[in-house]
């Protein structure tokens, strides 16, 4: 599962492919940029779980997961990883007829998913808002 | 007239022929205009061949490669590659991406403005400059057979307008000019090879434009000029048949006048719309008219209907009605007696004269013949003369007064008979209406004659003058039949098949041989249509690809999908921008040859740390294993038939599922996901089944 980097390091990344221009990820950057940024998100949502009412959800699949959190942590921080997720979800597959995300979408979700962090206080307290 | 033309009306000649006379006479005006004054003459031309060949081509101009820097959505500069020559591009990118701004620049760059922003509020032409990056300029390369390569730049500076650039084109080996030495001003109005989707609506939605813009193509010009000559020739051969027409109105006065049967059986067969000439000596023929007849001609002559001239009928009207006036004062006197009576007295003073006073010789009183009564005689007799002059002259006058207004009354034009144009039942009625003029040449008739011209005329030249400007109306009619029945095109299609219809009209216009254009730029044609009519556009735009270089930009993937799918030969260029309008340019292959380039990019870069690296690499590996499956899918089920939304929907239902799609792509069924594995592993070997799973397992992080 996460395996090493946090959730903030993976969003990191995923804000850095965005916006530096790099020579080396031209172009791609849109769906590397989508999994690291949907990894973080998981990433984010076991931390929540582990630091918090029920561990063991961690292992169920992403849909239980996000409808126990409409429950436990309220429908307003649930919805914005639940439509974050659902999208970069979809722009880590190929879909008929569906093109990459576009750089302002991708830091919209990035951001969504940073906001629910900070929210649910996952974020190491030196440095965040 | 072009050669093609001619070509053109021979071959219709040979479908529909006319009598020998009038195919000389039809194929000398498309000549010209010698021609057909020889032909007239009698002078027998050669018959023109059409052409075997298309005629003389220019030289075609391909792109060879386009950059574009501080020009609305892209900043820094950003180079567009293409191969100059026929082939296919597809410029793929998301709104925003920067891709439209290419085509746009390319529009600034040969006609000097973008045509989508012309119609609208300044704030439109105000933000062209790029805001991330200055100064704007835009440099095209092109490769013109037979000069070489040539390069046209653009720059702007600060402040100035769209309108103003800097413009230098160089042509291999020559000195640097302007935009003129391209030679394209004339050709671009012509044959515009661009093409928005804003255009594509456009192009349908005012008929007058669409028929101008086709007229000038389509040699319309060179078709109506020739049936001008034909007009012209005609009237010049009518001016004679108009001149016997107006003669014949008092002919036909006197020969009602005369009280003879051959002069009422003369009058008979030249009364009506033939003439007998065979019967009537006196009278000429009319000529034939030339031409082929048709909806053209006949809106041409409602077109020049007339309505009797205004001031005509005012003239008429004041005759009529002082020729009224001076009948009544001379009712009641008889001119034939007071004839009579002053040519027995003139008898009686001759008399007179002669022998001297004396008794009267009719009634016997005495003495009655004296000078007295020789003085009252001859006052007597001028006023008698008088009188009777008056008489007459005032029934000379009616009667005149009645024939010229005959001439008001033209017979109903035939023109008006069939319903070609809105408004001609209505103005048939009115026509028929004044001809109903009372006839008679008394003095009451006559008043209600010019009663009844100036109840009717303003109606009648209403009704002509609105026939008149429908039959002028330039428009383009396109006919459809929806399962049989007839209907107007532009009324009953939906807007994905308006947008074709605006293709199928715009290809043919820039693909002609005439145009010195070898690319064309269509920008988001596909808004709107749905997969099955994207297929067809994708065919329609590769066949043209065979001679034009045809450039496309899309915002999604439906195009270049059914270009892959088709095996259709195209290079496809994808366009993301980043923050601060740095827009990048590359080529895509197909969707599983992409992910593992990109895999492979991202797992070489050293500076990419390494638990991201794996993450993505992971992730790109399983993308590209989603879509080759989903790709052996779509091929698979599409050949065999089936629909391409049901094909969707299976797909969109496996997307979340590696196992599902494999299952979809290996046995057409996504609940098998159990034997996916085996099948691999029995397939390819063990690696097969691991690289599968570990794929699966990547894209979540491993």
């Amino acid at each position: 599962m996460t395996g090493g980097s946090t959730p903030a390091a993976l969003l990191e990344a995923a804000r850095d492919m965005c916006q530096r221009s790099d020579a080396a990820t031209a172009g791609m950057w849109p769906r590397a940029a989508a999994l690291l940024a949907r990894q973080a998100i998981e990433g984010a949502v076991d931390l929540y779980w582990a630091t918090g009412p029920a561990p063991v959800l961690a292992d169920c699949s992403m849909r239980t997961q996000l409808i126990c959190l409409t429950e436990i942590a309220g429908p307003d921080l649930a919805g914005i990883v639940s439509s974050s997720w659902a999208s970069l979800s979809s722009a880590c597959h190929v879909h008929p007829y569906e093109l990459a995300p576009t750089g302002s979408e991708l830091l919209g979700w990035i951001d969504a998913v940073e906001k629910f962090c900070s929210t649910a206080k996952l974020l190491p307290t030196s440095g965040s808002e | 007239m072009d050669d093609a033309l001619v070509g053109a009306v021979v071959e219709r000649l040979g479908l529909r022929p006319l009598k020998a006379e009038a195919e000389a006479l039809l194929l000398a005006a498309c000549m010209g205009q010698n021609e057909l004054e020889r032909a007239l003459g009698g002078e027998v031309l050669a018959r023109p061949v059409p052409p075997d060949n298309q005629g003389r081509r220019p030289e075609l101009a391909y792109l060879e490669s386009l950059e574009v820097g501080g020009f609305r959505g892209i900043g820094p500069r950003t180079r567009l590659p293409l191969s100059p020559g026929p082939g296919f591009t597809l410029v793929v990118g998301r709104n925003g991406s920067g891709k439209s701004s290419f085509a746009e620049a390319l529009e600034v760059l040969l006609t000097g403005e973008v045509r989508r922003w012309a119609e609208r509020a300044v704030v439109w032409h105000e933000g062209w400059r790029n805001l991330h990056h200055s100064p704007p300029s835009i440099h095209l390369t092109l490769a013109v057979q037979g000069a070489g390569r040539a390069t046209a730049e653009l720059r702007w500076a600060d402040g100035q307008d769209l309108g103003d650039p800097a413009t230098v084109v160089q042509v291999a080996g020559e000195k640097r000019s302007g935009l003129d030495r391209l030679g394209w001003g004339e050709a671009i109005k012509a044959f515009r090879p661009f093409l928005s989707h804003s255009e594509l609506e456009a192009l349908l939605g005012r008929p007058s434009e669409l028929y101008d813009l086709l007229a000038a193509v389509l040699g319309l010009d060179d078709l109506a000029a020739t049936a001008e000559r034909l007009r012209v020739a005609v009237r010049a051969a009518e001016t004679p048949l108009s001149d016997v027409k107006k003669a014949l109105g008092p002919l036909l006065g006197r020969l009602r006048q005369i009280d003879d049967e051959r002069a009422a059986a003369c009058e008979l067969v030249l009364n009506g719309r033939t003439w007998d000439i065979d019967a009537a000596e006196r009278v000429a023929t009319g000529a034939q008219p030339l031409g082929p007849g048709g909806p053209r001609e006949e809106l041409r002559r409602i077109g020049e209907l007339r309505a009797p001239a205004l001031e005509d009928v005012v003239l008429t009207i004041a005759a009529l009605r002082d020729a009224a006036s001076r009948l009544e004062t001379v009712t009641g006197t008889d001119s034939g007696r007071a004839l009579k009576l002053a040519d027995l007295l003139d008898a009686a003073l001759l008399y007179h004269r002669e022998h001297g006073d004396g008794d009267c010789p009719v009634c016997g009183r005495q003495e009655a013949l004296n000078p007295a009564w020789q003085r009252e005689t001859e006052q007597a007799i001028a006023r008698l003369r008088a009188e009777a002059a008056v008489a007459d002259d005032a029934r000379q006058s009616a009667r005149r007064a009645l024939l010229s207004s005959n001439g008001l009354l033209l017979p109903e034009p035939q023109s008006l008979q069939t319903d070609v144009v809105d408004g001609t039942s209505k103005a048939r009625s009115i026509w028929r209406t004044w001809l109903r003029a009372p006839i008679a040449d008394d003095a009451e008739a006559l008043r209600s004659r010019a009663d009844h011209f100036e109840e009717h005329i303003s109606a009648l030249a209403d009704a002509v003058e609105k026939t008149g400007v429908g039959a002028g109306r330039r428009q383009v009619d396109f006919h459809v039949t929806v399962d049989g029945t007839e209907g107007a095109a532009l009324s009953v299609m939906s807007q994905g098949e308006v947008n074709a219809l605006a293709l199928s009209v715009f290809l043919p216009r820039v693909t002609m041989p005439a145009s010195p254009f070898g690319f064309l730029i269509i920008d988001d044609p596909v808004q709107a249509m749905d997969p099955a009519k994207v297929e067809g556009l994708a065919r329609v735009l590769s066949d043209t690809a065979m001679e034009r270089q045809v450039i496309v930009f899309t915002h999604d993937d439906r195009l270049p999908e059914a270009v892959r799918r088709l095996g259709l030969a195209a290079t496809i260029l994808e366009v993301t921008r980043r923050p601060g309008s740095v827009v990048e340019v590359r080529r895509a292959l197909d969707p599983p040859a992409r992910a593992i380039e990109d895999a492979r990019a991202i797992a070489a870069d050293r500076g990419v740390p390494d638990d991201i690296g794996r993450r993505v690499v992971g992730g790109l590996c399983r993308m590209a294993l989603e879509s080759a499956f989903a790709e052996a899918y779509r091929r698979t089920r599409l050949s065999a038939g089936d629909e391409h939304h049901v094909v969707e929907d299976r797909l969109l239902a496996s997307s979340t599922s590696l196992t599902a799609r494999a299952a979809l792509a290996l046995f057409g069924d996504a609940e098998r996901g159990g034997e996916v594995l085996t099948k691999l592993n029995g397939w390819g070997g063990r690696w097969a089944g691991d690289t599968y799973r570990a794929c699966n397992k990547g894209a979540h992080g491993v």
